[in-house]
């Protein structure tokens, strides 16, 4: 608008707004927010479906004409659903495993990136090729021979190979952020604090990190919710029930669940444990979601 | 001085890998220490997998006991035997060809549209964008649900009001499971389209401002100006949509395995390849044939990258 004005002034239209432009203007917009409304509200229409469904009673769940909103709303599903299946110790280990594997990849993929960024020794450029090439290897390539790696480890049906990559740098696009980002940092700040005496160390934890929340930001949200959705790395891995994640409890608590798959008579109650699964991601995303469109176009990768 | 020559090849490997000043070898240690978590990673999990996975797939190995050599034959037998390997390759090849293209233009309509300073943008851009944070079982699930044939929410709108006479059987027949996948994927393309509006907002107005003065209309503007200046987001979706792909395992896995134990869909229709591949390893235990795979899988999307980068990265238009 503001560019098609410009045209009409430095064309010298006087009646820079005729009616019919005005006209064609307001139409042209009105059209614009049907197509965008409607396409957001498209997007959005599974998840509000799986939480309409979640509040209907089991007799209700299939009666037509389809209602949006239940006639009751039926919160006790989610009560039933939580004691249906150890929903509160698989929320327990979701959440250690989540947060435990933030924490090793926040560190260590800092660290990395303040020695690629910042430090200076003979092997960083070789590491930092390194880095670049396994940011273009597919994980699906290497599940396998990683599993028997972990196996003839020892570490199946344990968490330590859903935790420890985490410690271990594994993600290579977060390192790549951390560089690129400890780099736009002014180097004065640090060559002060060097005078000063403080240690490479103290450089990084003094000065880089308490600067870099907004990246912070980004590896952690990123992290969280790729681990929190996760699902095949826990299916291989644990054996055990105690251990299982939410992910991986609900597909089992399915299987008992529902003989016939059409007409499942449980709907309610498995929408309700997939709203519960899905909801602190949304709040996190609703409270943080500059940092996740900043993430995206800062790496072009999710996950 | 003639006691430190004596060790002066020690010195001089030593300052090769630490530096030379007394403070630069300080620095480089520390920088070791920092890059030591990321180096054993990589040394574990990136390095070891390729290596184990070269060795094994020379390997008939079950899981149990010793493996046995058995040379080609892993390659060999997918190569020219192996059924399921050439379906894998074409239901891969048919979500590709369905889902990247198709995601490109959506994605690129979508964030067109929501550069042109629209009241409530941050809101739409949000509601575009949730899907593709939401993943998983859960997901998974919620589509089950929409998608199915007799009470799913989508027939229901499909039959009772726009008046379809017969519902459409989404998952249960191998002509609608490529549909309904492709679906799901346009379903999660928000990450691309916040890309493309990057992009599109790091396009300076000058050039249309320019554009206009010259009498370019607007379909103009976007050919020459718009798609050339966004080149370089449009290539890189192009990559990532075309290696995850390649990737779909969570879905049909949820979807199709606990009804009939068969992940793969009717009629092998969701046979996937990393499903195939999966199935291979820990449905079947036939590690070292699931390592072979792997290998396969690693050239065709090396292939795949260096072709995007020769056909179509050439005509990428970078700024300087």
């Amino acid at each position: 608008m503001v560019a098609s004005d410009f045209g009409a002034m430095i064309r010298g239209e006087t009646r820079r707004w005729s009616r019919g432009r005005i006209a064609r203007f307001i139409l042209g917009r009105i059209l614009l927010y049907a197509v965008v409304g409607g396409g957001a509200l498209l997007y959005l229409m599974p998840l509000l479906l799986m939480i309409s469904t979640s509040l209907k009673s089991a007799d209700t769940l299939y009666v037509r004409p389809f209602r949006w909103i239940p006639e009751t709303l039926h919160w006790e599903n989610y009560l039933k659903a939580w004691n249906s299946f150890p929903f509160s110790l698989y929320l327990r280990n979701t959440v250690i495993i989540t947060v435990l594997n933030l924490l090793g990849a926040v560190i260590n993929c800092s660290l990395a990136g303040y020695a690629l960024a910042r430090m200076r020794f003979p092997a960083r450029n070789l590491f930092f090729g390194l880095l670049i090439a396994t940011m273009l290897l597919p994980s699906q390539v290497t599940f396998v021979p990683e599993y028997l790696i972990w196996w003839k480890l020892g570490f199946v049906n344990t968490w330590v190979p859903l935790i420890l990559p985490g410690w271990l740098a594994v993600g290579s696009s977060r390192i790549f952020l951390f560089r690129q980002f400890f780099r736009t940092l002014p180097a004065e700040l640090e060559d002060a604090a060097k005078i000063d005496g403080a240690s490479p160390f103290g450089c990084y934890w003094r000065i880089a990190l308490p600067l870099s929340m907004p990246v912070i930001g980004v590896v952690a949200l990123f992290e969280f919710i790729g681990k929190w959705n996760s699902y095949v790395a826990p299916l291989i891995y644990l054996k055990d029930a105690d251990l299982y994640t939410l992910n991986v409890g609900l597909n089992m608590f399915k299987d008992a669940y529902a003989q016939e798959l059409s007409h499942m008579p449980n709907m309610h109650l498995f929408m309700a444990i997939a709203t519960m699964i899905v909801v602190p991601v949304l709040i996190i995303f609703i409270l943080l979601q500059r940092y996740f469109v900043e993430g995206v176009q800062l790496t072009g990768l999710k996950g | 001085m003639e006691k430190v020559r004596r060790f002066a090849p020690v010195e001089a490997v030593l300052s090769r890998f630490l530096g030379r000043s007394r403070l630069g070898r300080k620095e480089a240690m520390w920088a070791h220490i920092f890059t030591l978590p990321w180096l054993i990673g990589f040394l574990l999990l990136r390095v070891g997998p390729f290596i184990v996975s070269a060795v094994m797939s020379f390997y008939r190995w079950r899981g149990y006991g010793s493996p046995r050599f058995v040379g080609l034959y892993n390659f060999n037998w997918i190569l020219t035997k192996d059924r399921l390997f050439r379906k894998a390759l074409e239901v891969t090849a048919r979500y590709a060809s369905l889902t990247v293209p198709i995601g490109i233009v959506l994605a690129f309509m979508i964030a067109w549209m929501l550069n042109k300073n629209l009241f409530g943008v941050v809101v739409m851009r949000s509601m575009f964008y949730v899907p593709s944070v939401v993943t998983g079982v859960a997901v998974a699930f919620m589509w089950l649900y929409i998608l199915d044939p007799r009470n799913g929410p989508l027939n229901i709108l499909l039959t009772d009001v726009i008046g379809l006479k017969d519902p459409i059987p989404w998952l249960s027949s191998p002509r609608w499971v490529m549909p309904s996948f492709a679906m799901m994927s346009l379903w999660g393309i928000g990450s691309s389209m916040v890309i493309l509006l990057a992009g599109l907002k790091g396009i300076p107005r000058v050039y249309y401002e320019a554009a206009i003065i010259d009498g370019a209309n607007s379909l103009q503007r976007l050919r020459r100006i718009t798609i050339p200046m966004l080149s370089p987001s449009l290539f890189y979706i192009l990559i990532i949509l075309t290696i995850r792909a390649f990737r779909v395992l969570t879905v049909p896995l949820v979807i199709f395995e606990p009804e009939s134990g068969r992940p793969q869909g009717p009629m092998n229709s969701a046979l996937f390849y990393t499903l195939y591949l999966y199935r291979s390893a820990f449905v079947e235990a036939k590690m070292g044939y699931a390592c072979a795979l792997g290998w396969i899988l690693f050239l065709i999307i090396m292939v795949l990258t260096v072709i995007n980068f020769l056909a179509i990265g050439r005509r990428v238009y970078y700024e300087e």
